[in-house]
Formats: C-alpha cells, structure tokens, sequence
C-alpha cells in the first residue's frame, strides 16, 4: 500500500521537485500551494479516509503561516504527523511551529537526495539521525 | 551624718556651697563621679572654688557667680569644659541664699552631668545631617507620602525629575497629579499594598510639569510609626534613557531578525531549487558534463554555506 504524503508549499518548483525526488518511494504526494489549501486538503482526505501519513510543511506561506497551518490540522487530527521543510529552519517562527505540533523541522539546506531518505525513514518509523538537523 | 547629707550624697546632681569669697563650704559625693575619681570631697571643702577649679574662670563661671551674688536672682546654664582632655556637657542651676538682711552670702551649685545624653544628641544629629546629605546628593528622586498620600517630603532630584524648580513647589501634590489613568491603577494597587505593609517596586509612566513623558523605577516601603501606617518612602529612578536605549535595541534586533530571514527565504529557496535540478540533470547527462555541473553544484554549496553562516552566526565566511 502507498503511503500518501501532503506538501504543502508556495514554491512551485520545489513542489515539483518533491515529486521527482519521492517517486522512487511509491508515495502518493498532494500538493497545495497555501496553508488554506492545505489545511482544506488535509480535513477532505480525512473525511474520504485518506488521512495522509505524512505532512510536509513549509514555514513561509502566504496569508496563513506554518505555525497556523500545524495547529490547524492537530486540532482536527492530535495523531497527525507533520514535518516542517523551510528557509526559515533558524527562526524562532520554526521553534513555533515546533511548538504548535510539527516533529521536526528539515532545513531546504539538506539537499533533496537527503531529503528523499529522511522522508523515508519517517514513513518507515525509523528514527532520524540528529545530525540531519 | 545626718539624713540631709545622705540625701545629698546619694544625688547624681553635684551640689556645693560656696561664700562670697568663693570658699568651698559644702560639696557632696557627685563631684568625685564628676571629675571622673580625680577628685575627693575632702580635697575640696574649704579650698577656693577658682584653685580647684581654674578653668572656671575661664568659662565665665565667676561672672555668673558675681551676678547671683549681686542680684540674690537664681541662674541656670548650659555649658561644656574641656577636663582633662575630656569634654563634659553640665547644667548648672546657681540658687542664691540670703541672710535675714537679704544679702546674698552663699550660693548652693547644683550641676548635672548631660555628657551622655548630649553625646548621643550630638550622634543622632551626625546621623540625621549625614542621611540628609546623602538624600540631597542622591540621583535617585526620593519622596517621603503621608497616609493620603500628599509628599511631605522631596529630595531636589525628585523635584527636577518631575519637571519642578523647587522642592517646596511638591509639597502637597500626588504621585496620582502626575499619571494618566493606566498609571492610575497600578498607583492604586501599589498603595494599597504598602497599606497592607509590603514593600513595592514597579514601573510607572509620568508625565512632568511641562508634559514630558518619562519612566520612573519605584522602589517604595510602608512608613510606619509606633505600629501605625504613616506613608510611605520612596526612592524613583529615571529609567527613561534606559527604556529609549531597550526599545532602540530591540528595534535593532528586530530588523536583524528580519533581515536573517528574508535572506534565508530569497537565498535558500532558490539555491535548493537550483541544487536539486542540477541534481536530476547530473544523472542524465555525459560524464564530462557532468564534472562541470559538478563545479556548478560546488559553486551553489558555497554560496549556501556563507548564508548559512550569515543567517545563523551572523558571520560571512564560507
């Protein structure tokens, strides 16, 4: 069974890229392009019992942030298990969106073959190395 | 001995008789505590007053003596005599006693030793001239309120604080004359609870007698006398400067916090994309290109490194 991933992210190009990277993983990526979008996505797929395993997040949004997005879908799902990926990974906005339910945020840095084996590894319930962050 | 005499040497009071040739007639135990053990009772009856006693002349004593036994009136005086390099503080009470022709023929002494209490006079009023240079010297503002609150008492930098010239000018005024109504509030509960006998210390907003906004640090305890609230004492400082120097930094830090993040988002977001292609393109193409996009990779991984640095460590260095 695939695992479906949300992402949701402004960046057009990097929402592509997401895709390309994560296709090896037979992963069923959603994309949405604001927090709204992707708030709005999380409670449908929710409903249709699609809850997505994983929620990607970046922090910068345009209108509704990170941080609200986060407490937006844990206050619909506690269980929900979200991972921030941001330019912003220094800021205390990225210690709020800890805060606010996100597990662990994965700075743009990393490169995108690593971000490829993070995300597998969360899918697989493997426990990350502290030293990607 | 009889009861008179112990009467008279059981007094603290040094009490003698002379006549009017100054002839020590009387003279009961005290002058022996007077002068410190010096002196016996017996080495002094009978001598001149002015033999065993030389400075008095000096004093003005025999003056004093001269002017009782000329107008038979009583005398009472304060004075000090340096004895043996020691310093004694008396009060002297000169009482005439007259014949049946009326004329003044001996005259009974009594001096009291007020060395110790004058001393400690003088110890309290050292303390008190002391605190009152220190209160005046002081930059802190310090305000001494009465029960309602009205100042009875400003040092001359509360006065400048506030805007005023003249301490005198306070008197009588509020803290509550020189606050707006959210200063109000925290007046009323600080007040109240030195009411309740605790200590305060809080900030406050004024505004001076020319309308001037400034911030006081206050620092306030319950005045209280014999177990009653009297006021309150308080010692304000001017934390204007500090409050404009706060806010001026956090203005700083601010712009920089922004500026590390919006260098982060139009930095990071663009070179990952770029990374990440590069990435898929170096996987499709001919080896000699790829060790050119492999330098072009590099080149991307360095400029990330230096934001990195600028945005985490506020430093510009690979």
């Amino acid at each position: 069974m695939s695992k479906r991933l949300l992402v949701i992210d402004d960046e057009q190009a990097i929402q592509e890229l997401i895709h390309l990277y994560l296709s090896p993983l037979e992963v069923e990526v959603y994309p949405a392009l604001s927090g709204e979008e992707g708030v709005a996505l999380y409670a449908r797929l929710t409903k249709e019992e699609n809850t997505p395993h994983l929620v990607i997040l970046n922090l910068k949004l345009p209108s509704m942030d990170g941080v609200e997005v986060a407490r937006r879908i844990m206050q619909m799902d506690p269980d929900a298990v979200i991972y921030g990926f941001t330019a912003s990974f220094h800021t205390w906005r990225a210690e709020q969106m800890k805060k606010a339910g996100v597990k662990e945020v994965i700075p743009r840095t990393v490169g995108f073959p690593a971000f490829r084996g993070i995300v597998k590894n969360i899918l697989e319930g493997r426990p990350l190395s502290p030293d990607l962050f | 001995m009889d009861l008179h005499e112990v009467i008279l040497d059981n007094l603290d009071e040094v009490v003698h008789v002379v006549d009017r040739d100054m002839t020590v007639l009387f003279v009961n135990r005290a002058i022996e505590k007077l002068s410190r053990g010096r002196l016996k009772r017996d080495e002094v009856v009978g001598k001149n007053l002015y033999q065993v006693f030389p400075f008095l002349r000096e004093t003005g004593a025999d003056e004093e003596y001269k002017k009782v036994f000329s107008t038979g009136k009583p005398l009472k005086t304060e004075e000090w005599t340096e004895y043996y390099g020691e310093t004694i503080y008396t009060v002297t009470t000169k009482i005439p006693i007259q014949t049946e022709t009326g004329r003044t023929d001996r005259v009974i002494t009594i001096l009291r030793d007020v060395t110790d209490l004058k001393t400690t006079e003088e110890s309290l009023q050292e303390v008190a001239d002391k605190y009152s240079t220190i209160v005046e010297l002081a930059q802190e503002g310090i305000c001494i309120d009465d029960t309602n609150e009205r100042m009875v008492f400003v040092n001359e930098a509360f006065a400048t604080m506030l805007g005023y010239e003249t301490k005198e000018e306070l008197l009588g005024k509020t803290m509550f004359d020189f606050v707006d109504e959210e200063g109000r509030e925290i007046l009323e509960s600080e007040v109240n609870s030195r009411r309740r006998d605790t200590p305060s210390r809080y900030e406050l907003t004024v505004y001076t007698r020319q309308g001037e906004l400034k911030y006081l640090l206050v620092s306030a305890v319950p005045l209280v006398i014999n177990g009653t609230f009297a006021g309150s004492v308080s010692v304000n400082l001017d934390i204007t400067e500090w409050k404009r120097a706060e806010r001026e930094l956090e203005r700083a830090l601010e712009v920089e916090r922004q500026f590390k993040a919006q260098t982060a988002h139009y930095f990071f977001n663009p070179l990952c994309i770029a990374k990440g292609y590069l990435e898929l393109v170096m996987n499709e193409v001919e080896e000699h290109q790829r060790r050119n996009l492999k330098v072009i990779h590099q080149a991307v991984e360095r400029i990330e490194k230096v934001v990195e640095n600028v945005v985490t460590k506020g430093e510009i260095h690979e």
